[in-house]
């Protein structure tokens, strides 16, 4: 477990933010995934990659997050609107505005465009990695990514046009 | 079919300003209080299996292991190596139950992972499927065990948990390093194999750091890089961050 931890615990983090958990809710939802972890490791079968299989239980937990905030009807998530007016005015530290930046552009898109998105984008992952991930077939990710990426550039092209450039 | 060039892909024709921002994305890590303070709290997770049936546990086990993971849960939230703690100078270093709730989501975490609106989960589509958190045992508002009396009629502390210990010594970091750092020996001493040992060399060099004593503080990092070279914690220590 150790050695899982050291290896995967900063990537499964960064998934959380880039998958829209509100940062006070990150290390509670990276905790949930290694208990699973703890648990089902031993069941582990190699059939995928041991990342592969870690971002599956991340996408778990967090769909699990979202739907137990809706069901507390919280707000998962700002309007995204509103971040993209905030960024750069709230945050001073650079690599902060810029994570406000990105996660204004993430906001933008529905769960499944999104996910995919992060994965390809940001985590690495190739189409097939992606496809198996979530559990779609690979044209199925080919077109939400498609979809993804061009909601993406709108969004940037919309707000330079707002003077909001991310 | 061919996969499209990333948006951080130098080669690619996505705007400068979408490839800085995806480049910063994937630059994006948890610093090192926060994985120190993600590690106290799953202490209890790292621990080895007791038995040649790793990760099998039986439910007595893991309702203690999900129990002490509530515990640990509750000590340690805004871990803060920085120049300020979070925790006011004069308060207390030992937590009790009553000063920390745990988490909401530590109380009371979901059902299965993928379960319906009823709580039964759907058959796995895959291994990564086959997911679900356990149930959580809530925290007793109660220690959970009375605390022996000694002869004299003072209550004995109970047995601390490395984690325990641990938390002790970053919360004596801001005020009393010298403190900390004898609370990092203590813990090589009653934790020689301890599973939080990383842990404990982190703290043990930023009090070496804030003592002043940077030259055991650099040696100490050194040997922890070669330790651990697959440590969460290897980039911070490397840039020397005073």
């Amino acid at each position: 477990m150790r050695e899982v931890f050291d290896e995967h615990a900063s990537y499964i983090w960064r998934t959380f933010r880039h998958l829209g958990v509100p940062e006070a809710d990150v290390e509670d939802l990276v905790q949930e995934v290694f208990v699973v972890v703890h648990r089902k490791l031993g069941e582990f079968e190699g059939r995928s990659s041991l990342k592969t299989w870690l971002y599956g239980i991340c996408l778990r937990v967090a769909s699990d997050h979202r739907r137990r905030a809706h069901v507390r009807n919280e707000r998962a998530q700002a309007d995204p609107a509103e971040h993209l007016a905030a960024a750069g005015e709230l945050q001073p530290d650079v690599r902060a505005e810029t994570r406000a930046q990105l996660q204004a552009l993430l906001a933008t898109l529905d769960e499944d465009k999104r996910t995919v998105l992060v994965l390809y984008e940001l985590e690495g992952l190739t189409m097939k990695e992606v496809a198996e991930t979530i559990g779609c077939p690979l044209q199925t990710a080919y077109s939400r990514l498609h979809a993804a990426r061009e909601r993406v550039l709108a969004a940037l092209s919309a707000s330079r046009e707002r003077g909001r450039v991310p | 079919m061919n996969e499209p060039k990333r948006f951080r892909d130098a080669t690619s024709d996505a705007p400068d300003e979408l490839r800085r921002l995806f480049q910063a994305g994937t630059e994006d890590v948890p610093g090192e209080a926060e994985l120190a303070s993600l590690a106290l709290r799953l202490g209890p997770v790292f621990e080895p299996p007791p038995s040649s049936t790793p990760l099998k546990l039986s439910t007595a086990a893991k309702v203690a292991a999900v129990s002490a993971l509530v515990v640990g849960s509750a000590v340690l939230f805004a871990l803060n190596f920085g120049p300020h703690g979070t925790r006011p100078p004069d308060a207390p270093e030992r937590w009790t139950p009553s000063e920390t709730p745990p988490p909401a989501s530590a109380q009371a975490l979901p059902p299965a992972a993928g379960a319906d609106a009823t709580g039964k989960s759907p058959a796995p589509e895959s291994g990564a499927g086959a997911v679900s958190t356990p149930s959580v045992v809530a925290p007793s508002s109660a220690p959970s065990s009375a605390p022996a009396v000694r002869p004299n009629g003072a209550a004995a502390r109970p047995a601390e948990s490395e984690a325990e210990l641990l938390e002790r010594a970053r919360r004596a970091l801001a005020s009393n390093p010298a403190r900390a750092l004898a609370l990092t020996e203590q813990d090589r001493t009653r934790f020689p194999a301890g599973v939080l040992a990383q842990e404990r060399e982190v703290i043990a060099i930023e009090a070496l750091k804030r003592l002043g004593r940077s030259d055991e503080a650099a040696r100490r990092a050194a040997d922890f890089a070669r330790r651990y070279p697959g440590s969460a914690y290897r980039k911070k220590l490397d840039t020397g961050r005073p």
